[in-house]
């Protein structure tokens, strides 16, 4: 987090993590689409040719002044794929709290199970462990055949407890719901 | 154990002394190059001062991008054997181009300004303007307790309400 005593403002950084095709994008795209135009910034979306996440996608959240500070959340996407490791280990820095985005779909379990281990290796890098950092999963694509039950998933990849959330990114649904989980399980354990 | 907390990127903050000094140092800096726009911000891609126009600019996009920039040219730099990042990125428009230089490991320079500029004046200048910043970062890594201060419970449990009503769809 950054904060500016002079303008009284908080930034916090929230990272969406999560293996590529997950739903990362498709959480900010339809947050951004869907909150007032008064409280976000513009939606930076780097893509590759292939309408992969290349850098990261990036928009702010402005909720304007509470008793005169200024809080701002920071929300960023990282490239799912294993070779834009570099990006993810540098878009991660920094962050407050995470939201992985986990595949419902079966076989995309290992990948899910991958990515989560390559989020903890990169949070122990700096410093972090998953044990003690505000995070949140979303289980994404509720709405596909051929998916894992919720219990296989939290058995699996929510071995610490924490937060869950059963989504359909594309129709929004949990989406709203996993933003508000992850900043008000950040502002508890501050 | 507060700079090493400052260069995991955990919390970094900045006070009215600091922003005054670099402000400052930034309006000198506009003011001798005719460049548009100056902006000092963190690595992480946050913006912390900024001075000139900037017209209706979204300024965290812009440096959230430039850390982006940073960032890649980092990872080109080691694939060539380069340690650490390029100490000065430029990007060449016909009408305005963008000259980055980093400040220190945590923070950068954005200055935006019109061709018409001449690249030599924009680069000796931020050089003294990066140095005379540089003597007022130490000031940055000693003032992390702070941060408890500004989220105290009254704000923490107002902002948790504000998020409830805000954070619905439209």
């Amino acid at each position: 987090m950054h904060v500016d005593w002079f303008r009284q403002e908080i930034v916090f950084k929230i990272v969406y993590y999560g293996p590529g095709l997950g739903g990362k994008t498709t959480n900010l795209e339809y947050l951004h689409a869907h909150l007032d135009p008064q409280v976000r910034g513009r939606l930076v979306v780097l893509k590759s040719p292939e309408e992969r996440t290349l850098y990261f996608d990036f928009f702010e959240l402005n909720l304007g002044a509470i008793k005169g500070k200024k809080p701002r959340f920071h929300l960023y996407t990282i490239p799912g794929q294993q070779y834009y490791a570099a990006s993810r280990k540098i878009v991660l820095r920094g962050a407050d709290a995470v939201v992985f985005v986990a595949d419902s779909q079966s076989f995309r379990m290992q990948d899910n199970l991958d990515a989560l281990m390559d989020l903890e290796m990169k949070l122990i890098q700096q410093h972090h462990t998953l044990a003690r950092f505000p995070w949140v999963i979303q289980y994404n694509k509720r709405d596909l055949p051929g998916i894992d039950p919720v219990e296989l998933l939290q058995q699996k990849l929510n071995f610490l407890r924490v937060p869950h959330f059963e989504a359909v990114a594309v129709q929004g649904v949990a989406v709203f719901e996993t933003l508000r989980g992850v900043i008000q399980l950040l502002l508890a354990k501050i | 154990m507060e700079v090493q907390q400052r260069k995991n990127g955990k919390r970094m903050v900045f006070s009215e002394t600091s922003y005054h000094h670099v402000t400052q140092i930034l309006d000198e800096f506009l003011q001798r190059s005719q460049a548009q726009l100056a902006i000092f911000a963190d690595m992480n891609g946050y913006p912390v001062v900024s001075r000139g126009d900037a017209e209706s600019l979204d300024l965290s996009a812009l440096t959230a991008l430039a850390a982006g920039d940073f960032a890649a040219t980092a990872e080109m730099a080691s694939i060539i054997g380069h340690d650490g990042r390029f100490k000065f990125i430029y990007h060449e428009g016909t009408s305005r181009s963008i000259y980055l230089c980093t400040v220190s490991e945590d923070y950068f320079l954005l200055v935006v300004y019109e061709t018409r500029v001449a690249l030599g004046i924009i680069r000796v200048l931020s050089h003294y303007a990066v140095e005379k910043i540089g003597q007022h970062i130490h000031e940055l890594s000693q003032e992390s307790e702070q941060t408890q201060k500004f989220l105290d419970f009254e704000f923490r449990d107002l902002l948790s309400k504000q998020l409830e009503r805000s954070l619905r769809p439209k």
